[in-house]
């Protein structure tokens, strides 16, 4: 059954993109609905498999070698929450935007990469795994626009190959990079900071704009979407494992606070720029960044409630991955709440995951307190800018035909947003305290780190969350607020249909008719916003000063080896055999 | 008097590679060829290598000059004007490898790997500053003549082969034009 | 291609021949004689022109025969010799320029390994300049830096140093370094690597950075050879088992990826037509950029277990060679275009063997012996 939790989902996916491709070959479009079928498949499958199987941790050697490494896999309560994280955006993104067989066929073949990412069990694994997927979004990129996302080649290719660093430094220090088998004392700083660095980069966690808003500039949203979706996730993988690796606790409590201060700053960042948007599409293009700082901040503080909160900012992060490109056009009831859903607004799971990443920081102490407060500015700053994205205009100069955002998909994952939230204890209890505790056990050797209780975490009979620096119920109070919401919209809906009849009865002149507003201002200007841009632009213009550009001229030394030749030849071994035998 | 042999060996050898460096013509490639050879053969006899290899060396050395002078023409191209530096050359070649390669003169071995490297460094020389074909085949085959007498019994008799057939490359191939 | 065949069945031959032990082939040098001879048959496949094709089949089919022969002889002054007698046969094949300036490359090569071997028995500073020697030699032969020698725009590719680059220089430089390495000092083998891996760090960043910023399609084309070479002779100066399977993966990789996609890309860089923007593009691009799960990766891999072995500021400058490697890679992606017919179906096969380098690097690592 474990097995079948690893392997089943990928299959799918490839069984899926397979049906697809010749479904593009034989003409009828049906590859976009078989490839979502089997997202949603996948999905149940890997949830009716862990739930039915013990939900402990397993692992498999089947004794293949592939790559350069002997195949291993593991499933446990980490796996499987990041397998949700990652399916959820990407069937949503599968069924609800438009694609051509051909292109769902590289989307299905890319996610079912990033979960063989997932299902391996050493970090090495997890670097190849990534490095896989990245190919495979570059073409689905490039396919879908003849035009190479550098920054996203560039900064992925960095993180895969810092990753495979990391786990070689692994290997060095203690002899593997499997999960279930480094020693407590490979994972040094050293090796912590270069994995860091991979996972930021990988996830474009970075105060200023990183390729998850520059994916936004595209003609066209669907793979670039799909790629935040799938990546982002994995970037912040490694950091949940390294948990594991130190058993409950990273190398020191310096990267706990740099790590901290990172993703406050992140979100920090996202949140200046949203409020300053010009348009919706600038807007939501720092949704993801906003969501994935606070997870990012909550996963720095090293505390059992700090990294429930981040796993469950985790699965929101997701939710958001998957709602904001499916935000439809427009002022309409289901676009106020899809954008009110992936700015935190209650009661969704993305409230309560960054909720309860503040109670976290709050309590971890007085400096992560500190990010805490930062980090509840950036919401509500976000909040802020989400009210005024309402007013936003929809398109942005690159605004193809067809974008293709219904209603539906919209409606869909803002509802999934809001049962999550309000079955936040069962989300909490069922996948983020058992991953929490996969990574954090109770250990005699760091005795301090506590491990991970459902006491300590959820009230009394599970219907509320219960922490040191406040508890509140889920279900009493979410229940009620989604209700009333939900009558609200319905008693508004019946009285526009009546006031829409009687104007249509009644022919209201067109000069009762209210004038367009133009959309609101933002707050302030985003300060240093321009310095990034502009430190781009000053390095390309770097030259060497011209009185000194003639001593150093690589074309000209070399056009000088090339026909020089056998006198360059001798004088080089000449001058290399002094050098040497000095 | 093997020291001695092996002295005028590698002094003769020395002198067949300025010949062939200093030469502009065919058969003053020929006689530069001929007289290395029969120069490293003498150097590796009193080195204590296979007489019949060094037989070889010698008897390969003199086709190859053969084949070279066969296709030559009345000249023989010794020093033209403007090879005052490749005569410069030929001596500095000489004095730094004895200076850097010296500690090997002990014994006669030593003089005969001497006087091989010389021949060696001068025919690439060579060959690095010529245009023509026969020019460089030539130079290539004292190149494989030098480097076959650093080696023992199966190197000579390849380098002895591998210097005929290169210049029968140029016999086989068609003429080349002038650049 | 007998000459081929009979340096493969050597083993068994051998005791019945009176040459023992004067031809012996190890085990990579195996590999890389079959996937010589099997990038011969995929790049006269694929070139476009059928005059040109019969020619390349047979100047092929003599160059792995010679290669063949370059790779069994154990001795490696034997080796210089009748690699100055290959410079040769190859430089006197049609060409734009002069036959004695094709030649110089594998001449200058054959005496610095003729030179290097004969003194490699000395000790002091003799024997370490034998070992630098020995070292360069390696590099001669491949036209790297600092040895690089002209590409002429009209020259045919059979005549061009490229193929000494590509196609004999890979097969050759295994070898010598299997044969010449038991037979250094500590002292010398320090010297021999050290060489190595300077001059290895060198023409992979001149390499990668030369590939991005040229103006000329061609030159990028040569400088990615470079770039390929430079983790080549790091992998192969580190005396890591680690590293010196990632030189052997390279090699592979340089003789059946690159020198193909090289040759199919050829005619339409030399003449500098404008670049194609065909969906293969990306595919061809993140194959030459050595990505997962393509034949780069798993080099990359085993060259950064190795470097942190020995230093870790190392790995962090091949890590910087291997980020400067994107640059150039769609650019040299586009110069191939989006062919068709035999063409594309060589195209797609090279895509495939790098795929499979890739993803059983571990079988080729058997079959190596490594």
């Amino acid at each position: 059954m474990a097995l079948a939790t690893l392997l089943l989902p990928p299959a799918l996916l490839v069984v899926a993109a397979a049906l697809s491709w010749a479904a593009g070959l034989a003409r009828p479009p049906v590859g976009r609905q078989v490839v979502a079928a089997a997202a949603w498949l996948a999905l149940a499958a890997l949830a009716g498999a862990w739930l039915a199987a013990a939900r402990g941790s397993s692992e498999f050697a089947p004794g293949l070698t592939t790559g350069v490494i002997p195949v291993r896999l593991r499933v446990d309560a980490v796996t499987v929450l990041f397998q949700v994280a990652v399916l959820l955006p990407a069937a949503l993104l599968l069924t609800f935007q438009r694609r051509s067989s051909s292109e769902a066929t590289r989307a299905a073949l890319a996610t079912a990469a990033a979960l063989g990412c997932l299902d391996g069990g050493s970090l090495l694994w997890t670097a190849i795994g990534l490095g896989v997927c990245t190919s495979l979004l570059l073409i689905h990129l490039y396919r879908e626009e003849p035009r190479v996302s550098t920054q996203f080649w560039v900064v992925q290719t960095v993180a895969w190959l810092l990753l495979v660093w990391t786990a070689v430094l692994l290997e060095s220090a203690g002899g593997t990079s499997v999960y279930g088998a480094i020693p407590v004392t490979a994972l040094r700083l050293p090796a912590f900071a270069v994995m860091t660095v991979a996972a930021l980069l990988c996830s474009g966690l970075l105060p200023w704009r990183s390729w998850v808003s520059e994916a936004w500039t595209r003609r066209r949203l669907e793979a670039g979407t799909l790629a935040i979706a799938l990546i982002v996730p994995l970037g912040l993988y490694p950091l949940v494992r390294a948990y594991g690796m130190g058993a409950g606790q990273w190398p020191s409590i310096q990267t706990n606070v740099v790590v901290a201060a990172v993703g406050t700053a992140v979100a920090l960042g996202a949140a200046v720029r949203a409020q300053g948007a010009a348009t919706r599409r600038r807007y939501l293009a720092e949704a993801v960044p906003l969501a994935s700082g606070l997870a990012l901040l909550a996963l720095g503080l090293g505390t059992p409630l700090g990294l429930v909160a981040a796993l469950t900012a985790i699965l929101a992060l997701s939710i958001v991955a998957g709602l904001a490109p499916l935000v439809p056009p427009g002022r309409g009831a289901v676009a106020v709440v899809a954008i009110a859903v992936a700015a935190g607004a209650p009661p969704a799971v993305v409230f309560a995951g960054w909720l309860l990443a503040i109670q976290a920081a709050v309590e971890a102490g007085i400096i992560t307190a500190f990010f805490g407060l930062v980090g509840a500015a950036a919401w509500l700053l976000g909040l802020a800018a989400a009210a005024r994205a309402i007013w936003l205009p929809d398109t942005s100069s690159g605004d193809g035909p067809g974008a293709g955002r219904g209603y539906v998909g919209s409606l869909v994952a803002s509802a999934a947003a809001i049962t999550a939230g309000v079955a936040l204890t069962a989300v909490v209890g069922l996948l983020a305290i058992p991953a929490a505790a996969e990574v954090m056990p109770t250990s005699a050797v760091h005795p301090q780190s506590g491990g991970v209780s459902q006491a300590a975490i959820l009230g009394a009979g599970s219907m509320g969350v219960s922490t040191a620096s406040g508890g509140w119920s889920a279900v009493l109070l979410a229940g009620p607020l989604v209700l009333i919401a939900l009558i609200t919209v319905t008693a508004a809906h019946l009285a526009r249909r009546r006031a829409a009849r009687i104007s249509v009865l009644e022919e209201v002149p067109a000069s009762n008719v209210a004038p367009p507003q133009p959309p609101p201002e933002p707050f302030f200007a985003p300060p240093l916003a321009t310095i990034p841009h502009d430190a781009a632009r000053r390095l390309r213009a770097l030259r060497l000063p011209e009185q000194y550009r003639s001593l150093f001229r690589p074309a000209l030394m070399e056009r000088a080896a090339v026909w020089g030749g056998p006198w360059l030849w001798a004088a080089a071994t000449v001058a290399l055999t002094i050098a040497v035998t000095r | 008097m093997t020291a001695a042999a092996a002295v005028a060996g590698a002094s003769l050898a020395w002198l067949g590679a300025a010949l062939l460096v200093l030469s502009d013509e065919r058969r003053g490639l020929a006689l530069g060829l001929a007289i290395l050879a029969v120069g490293l053969a003498v150097a590796t006899t009193a080195a204590g290598q296979d007489r019949l290899a060094d037989a070889a060396l010698a008897v390969g050395g003199a086709c190859a000059a053969a084949l070279q002078f066969a296709r030559g023409g009345r000249g023989w191209g010794l020093m033209p004007p403007g090879s005052t530096p490749r005569l410069i050359g030929s001596v500095v070649v000489l004095i730094v490898t004895v200076l850097v390669a010296g500690t090997g003169l002990q014994d006669a071995a030593g003089v005969s790997r001497l006087g091989a490297l010389v021949v060696a460094i001068m025919a690439t020389g060579r060959l690095l500053t010529v245009r023509r074909r026969w020019a460089a085949l030539g130079a290539g085959s004292a190149l494989v003549l030098g480097l076959g007498a650093l080696g023992s019994t199966p190197t000579l008799l390849l380098a002895a082969t591998v210097a005929v057939g290169l210049n029968l490359v140029d016999v086989a191939a068609p003429e080349e034009v002038a650049a | 291609m007998a000459l081929t065949i009979a340096v493969l069945t050597a083993p068994a031959l051998s005791s019945l021949l009176p040459v023992r032990d004067l031809v012996r082939l190890p085990a990579p040098s195996r590999v890389l004689l079959i996937a010589s001879a099997g990038a011969v048959l995929l790049t006269v496949g694929m070139v476009p022109r059928p005059v040109a094709r019969w020619d390349l089949f047979a100047g092929g089919l003599g160059a792995v025969g010679a290669m063949a022969v370059l790779v069994a002889v154990t001795d490696p002054l034997a080796v210089a010799l009748l690699l100055i007698l290959t410079g040769f046969c190859c430089a006197v094949r049609p060409g734009s320029r002069p036959m004695a300036v094709r030649a110089r490359g594998p001449a200058f090569a054959a005496l610095l390994l003729g030179v290097g071997w004969g003194l490699h028995g000395m000790s002091g500073s003799l024997g370490r300049a034998a070992a630098l020697s020995l070292a360069l030699s390696l590099v001669a032969v491949g036209g790297l830096m600092p040895y690089l020698q002209d590409v002429d725009a009209d020259e045919p590719a059979s005549s061009s140093y490229l193929l000494w680059t590509g196609f004999f220089a890979p097969a050759l430089a295994l070898t010598l370094s299997l044969r010449v390495l038991p037979a250094l000092t500590a002292d010398q083998a320090t010297i021999f690597g050290g060489t190595l891996v300077g001059l290895g760090l060198l023409n992979l960043g001149w390499g990668a950075v030369g590939a991005w910023r040229t103006s000329c399609d061609a030159d990028a084309w040569r400088h990615s050879f470079l770039a390929d070479w430079g983790l080549v002779l790091v992998g192969l100066g580190l005396f890591q088992p680690e590293g010196f399977a990632a030189a052997y993966l390279a090699l592979l990789s340089i003789v059946m990826v690159r020198l193909p996609l090289y040759v199919l890309a050829r005619p339409g860089s030399l003449r500098g037509e404008p670049a194609a923007r065909g969906t293969l593009s990306i595919v061809v691009a993140v194959v030459l950029a050595g990505a997962a799960p393509f034949a780069g990766f798993p080099v990359r891999l085993l060259l950064l277990q190795a470097a942190t072995r020995v230093a870790w500021p190392l790995a962090v400058l091949l890590l910087a060679g291997m980020v400067l490697w994107i640059a150039h890679s769609l650019r040299l992606a586009r110069t191939v275009g989006s062919p068709r017919g035999r063409a594309a179906l060589g195209l797609w096969l090279t895509i495939g063997i790098s795929l499979a380098l890739g993803l059983f690097p571990g079988a080729l690592r058997a079959a190596g012996g490594l």
